[in-house]
């Protein structure tokens, strides 16, 4: 046992393995180190943040500011004891709905869209697909107005289907980019098979192109879903009551004027983190199931 | 007269169609299957920025009467505005820094997310973190931790004896530039590592196969296997890189505040606009950004199109 | 397959926002309802539980919208330069009024609030432009110095500095003693904290910034806005003043400074000693009290920055907005002591320090009257411009990179090229 141990360990060893090693170590330091911190510190007193040298543990641990925040604790707000719980539900709420619905808009619309740019020619194709890459360089602020104006006359602020239709026209861009570019890397003999046996442009799109661009699918999906769930900018104009109004936008207003609470927006900044994690995990099975698919053809 | 001329179009059109059937059927596929992105595209967003694109030749300005036509006025104006050069030269220096460190970065997390076997999945999760958080929030994270006093780097600095007392990162405006660009590039370099490792994957394993028959050194193989591969999604990261360093905001505003250290082009844009109440001023500003910001993504993205091309 | 699953979720979640929409409109549509902006007090719950005692009284509904302070004027600008008005009652800031004067943005309100009720409100005349009253104040706030008097009496100082010359020289026998590194705090960042910092101590030199004219009072070296900004050159450079505060905002100081790292932290607010005094926020509870100093120690002066509430021109809901304000001038005791909103009316505030309900005591009532406008002149159309330019200036003085001179020739050639904009 301890033998077979021991040469198992010896053949891990290789200097290669172990400066993989290091790497991946190295890696984890850059990525989870900050969130560590803001972990550590959203688990002290206050009182212990202004310490020299700073705590690498919290002396004190306490769950207060999480407790506040998920209404665990009346005490969360002074006085009357009211809870901000009611709030912290409806913007993670408000935050998983559009970023859910941003997501799927984004890339249903990709995926048709990226696959006519990248195998069908219709006439102005490629000057249609340079101007919507284009506007990846538009700034939020040259846009803002007029689309709140379009907004407000359609009735679409603080609505779910309004944000969603923002959040698409500001992924959809690199999303189709990204789409186009999956579908161009992969062979058209596949494609060109099918057609030759008479399957439809649409049923060769959906049951042979769609499952082998499933990485890049994936891969879009998780840029997307990232991208809307730290939206700060757009809701901050759109989303001005809890109706819409997510946790990014949430979190910034915790620090009242009078009083900066470092712990509270660690620890918010720390629960804003955890559907993102479960969904890259999530997907990310996907991500490898879909790369065997396209191996084994 | 109308009704002949309308025929004979009609004519040529069917003759046509009946010639290129199968073409005509295949871009109105084409046609129906980009019509979303045209919709919402054009309400949202070229719209608007045609409307903006128009009113930067005016001057409006709420605080004054009026919104005279004055021409190209705004934008001769900001060439000489030194405020606009100082954000100028901070921006592009923030835009060099990101642009590479993100894409040295996310090449390298990328291939070695490849490398890896069924750990993956969970570092691919760690390393997607930090995109996760909201940059408000990121940024404020990070100005606790460079905290000269009660900081975490500073105590590790001074742990390590490289600085004695208090470092006052924002009072060099070298580190406070770098700082920046830091803390922007810990959020933004898993956007590069997911679309470069979605692009390795899509590199058949049989070509790595044949450089290893060649004999290729690794080194060998990433550059004429790997690279010329994904060079279009590397261009399209890049491109990514460099559009969001453009737009840099949240970081250099609560890292930095408006100094004219590393006051950011779209800082400008916000007190310009929406501050000072200059709107059209502003306005004209932020078409700038945004042709400056193409200007240099073309760059890489005629340069990732030419590398695909060769191949 | 997967296309035809992904769009049938997709049309259901669209029909589901599609349905909640009419749900809510259908609901709105019962009693008269006012959209209210202000800004997060960090404790919007007990907020709105105390909006409802107005919605029992009037029937009128109140739909709350908070925003975090620095949002609020970019969230204003955007809805009026679109045409809408961001809510009915909303957030005015005192150094707002010159620009959104200008743009007539809001509604005159003289004739809608009681003149006696107006005047019970000391800084009412800050929200005036062109002899209109645009807003009324409903958040009182100012500049105090808080000094730390357990680290003064350390160094044998029994009593707080009360001259500008004072604090310095307190500064160094406490650093001298070494009871500090460094004993004084300013908010030094480039950020408007530091602007009103240098406003608060050239009030302390007895001076004003523009005469009459518009013409900058700060250039001459025996100027009081001259001197406020050599005392934080001095500072620094004697190592009083923490180098690290080009970093930091005023909020940010005052975090530092319940840490006990410093002896007086000029500028600070009336509200910081409900931070100071509570013991999981502060290491220095009950050491610190509230002082005031000035050149002349016989006139003290400190600076209003209140806040009010307006009502934007196109607002649909204006008298339903009027008796908002109204009922919440009428309740800023309750207010207070719920949500910790210092009263703007001079009975609210006697009420409150009768009664020993004031945190920090008969002191906050009574600098309260000692507090005088910026710009006795009225906050002009150009004040973002010129504050901008001075927190930046003051920003590239304390990190050495320009003298005194150098930064108010800056700040004056700034103010003169905004004025002419």
């Amino acid at each position: 046992m301890s033998e077979a141990l021991s040469l198992r360990l010896s053949e891990a060893l290789t200097p290669a393995k172990i400066g993989k090693g290091v790497l991946i170590a190295l890696v984890l330091l850059w990525s989870l180190g900050p969130i560590y911190w803001a972990l550590n510190s959203s688990l002290m007193q206050p009182v212990d943040l202004t310490a020299v040298p700073p705590h690498a543990f919290p002396p004190a641990p306490t769950l207060k500011t999480y407790s506040g925040l998920l209404g665990l604790q009346g005490a969360a707000d002074n006085a009357t004891g009211a809870s901000i719980w009611p709030h912290f539900r409806a913007a993670t709420i408000n935050s998983l709905v559009t970023a859910v619905a941003g997501t799927l808009g984004t890339i249903v619309v990709a995926a048709l869209g990226g696959y006519a740019f990248a195998r069908l020619r219709f006439p102005g194709r490629n000057i249609v697909f340079g101007l919507v890459v284009a506007t990846l360089a538009v700034p939020g602020y040259t846009v803002i107005i007029p689309l709140y104006r379009l907004m407000i006359k359609l009735g679409l602020v603080d609505t779910y289907l309004g944000l969603t239709l923002i959040y698409m026209s500001a992924f959809l861009p690199l999303a189709l980019w990204l789409m186009r570019s999956f579908f161009l890397s992969l062979p058209k003999s596949l494609e060109e098979a099918a057609q030759i046996d008479g399957a439809s442009r649409l049923y060769t799109l959906f049951r042979i192109v769609l499952p082998l661009a499933m990485p890049g699918l994936i891969a879009t999906a998780i840029v997307t879903f990232l991208s809307v769930w730290q939206q700060f900018s757009v809701p901050l104009v759109f989303s001005p009551t809890y109706a819409t109004k997510p946790l990014t936008v949430m979190i910034p207003e915790l620090a009242s004027r009078h009083d900066l609470n470092f712990g509270l927006i660690n620890a918010a900044g720390i629960l804003a983190i955890l559907p993102p994690f479960v969904v890259v995990v999530f997907l990310n099975r996907f991500l490898v199931q879909g790369l065997t698919a396209g191996a084994g053809k | 007269m109308t009704l002949s001329m309308t025929d004979s179009y009609r004519v040529r059109v069917t003759r046509r169609l009946r010639l290129t059937g199968s073409d005509a059927r295949e871009a109105l596929l084409g046609g129906s299957l980009v019509l979303p992105v045209i919709v919402v595209m054009g309400a949202l967003v070229f719209f608007p920025l045609v409307m903006t694109a128009g009113q930067s030749l005016f001057r409006i300005d709420p605080m004054r009467p009026g919104t005279p036509f004055i021409g190209m006025t705004n934008y001769t104006r900001l060439f000489n505005d030194p405020e606009v050069r100082a954000a100028t030269a901070n921006t592009l220096w923030l835009v060099l820094l990101a642009v590479v460190l993100e894409t040295l970065g996310g090449v390298a997390f990328a291939l070695l997310l490849q490398s890896m076997g069924r750990a993956r999945k969970w570092l691919l999760a760690a390393i997607i973190l930090p995109w996760a958080i909201p940059s408000v929030v990121n940024s404020l994270m990070w100005s606790w931790m460079f905290n000269p006093t009660y900081g975490v780097i500073n105590a590790i600095l001074r742990g390590l004896h490289l600085i004695s007392g208090d470092f006052v990162w924002s009072n060099n405006r070298t580190a406070a530039l770098v700082l920046i660009a830091l803390v922007h590039v810990w959020k933004m370099l898993p956007l590069t590592a997911v679309i470069m490792l979605a692009a390795l994957q899509g590199i058949p394993a049989q070509l790595y196969e044949a450089a290893k028959i060649d004999g290729a050194s690794s080194w060998r193989t990433f550059i004429s296997v790997t690279l010329p591969l994904t060079a279009g999604p590397l261009a399209i990261a890049m491109t990514q890189s460099t559009v969001t360093a453009f737009n840099l905001f949240d970081e250099a505003w609560i890292l930095g505040g408006a100094s004219l250290d590393t006051r950011s082009l779209l800082i400008e844009v916000y007190m310009t606009a929406f501050q000072n109440l200059h709107m059209s001023y502003g306005m004209a500003l932020s078409i700038l950004v945004m042709l400056a910001s193409l200007a240099v993504s073309s760059v890489f993205v005629l340069r990732g199109r030419g590398e695909t091309h060769s191949e | 397959m997967l296309g035809r699953g992904i769009s049938r979720k997709l049309a259901a979640a669209l029909a589901t926002t599609a349905l909640t929409t009419t749900l809510f409109c259908a609901a709105a549509a019962q009693a008269e309802e006012i959209t209210v902006l202000l800004p997060s007090f960090g404790a919007d719950a007990t907020t709105r539980q105390l909006l409802e005692g107005f919605t029992k009284e009037s029937g009128i509904e109140v739909n709350l919208q908070t925003m975090s302070w620095d949002d609020i004027r970019p969230k204003i600008v955007t809805s009026m330069v679109a045409g809408t008005a961001p809510a009915d009652a909303i957030e005015f800031d005192w150094s707002w009024i010159g620009q959104f004067g200008a743009a007539k943005w809001f509604t005159p309100l003289d004739d809608k609030f009681d003149a006696a009720l107006i005047k019970d409100m000391p800084t009412a005349s800050v929200f005036t432009y062109e002899g209109k009253l645009y807003g009324v104040p409903y958040a009182n706030d100012f500049r105090v110095n808080s000094v730390n008097m357990a680290l003064l009496k350390k160094a044998g100082i029994t009593e707080a500095p009360k001259t500008p010359d004072d604090i310095l020289k307190d500064a160094k026998i406490l650093k001298d003693k070494k009871v500090v590194d460094y004993p004084v705090s300013i908010p030094l960042a480039a950020a408007e904290g530091t602007s009103t910092a240098w406003y608060f101590l050239t009030r302390m030199y007895g001076g004003e910034l523009f005469d009459k004219d518009w013409k900058p009072l700060f250039t001459a070296k025996d100027s009081a806005g001259y001197k406020a900004l050599e005392w934080i050159a001095q500072g620094l450079h004697d190592g009083l003043i923490n180098p690290a505060m080009t970093g930091l905002t005023d909020m940010q100081v005052t975090a530092s400074f319940a840490g006990g790292n410093a002896a007086i932290d000029l500028a600070g607010h009336p509200y910081d000693l409900a931070t100071y005094n509570d013991p999981q926020k502060s290491k220095v509870v009950g050491q610190v009290t509230y002082s005031l100093a000035a050149a002349d120690p016989a006139k003290p002066m400190t600076i209003a920055l209140p806040e009010a509430m307006g009502i934007p021109v196109n607002s649909k809901h204006k008298d339903a907005a009027v008796k908002f304000i109204k009922w919440w001038s009428e309740h800023q005791p309750e207010i207070y002591t719920a949500v910790s909103v210092l009263p703007t009316r001079t009975s609210a505030l006697e009420g409150l320090a009768k009664d020993g309900k004031l945190q920090g005591g008969a002191e906050i009532a009574k600098y309260s009257a000692y507090t005088q406008a910026i710009f006795s002149q009225g906050t002009p159309a150009w004040y973002s411009e010129f504050s901008g330019a001075v927190s930046a200036t003051i920003n590239q003085v304390a990190k050495g990179q320009i003298t005194v001179d150098a930064a108010v020739k800056q700040i004056a050639d700034r103010a003169q090229s905004a004025q002419q904009q």
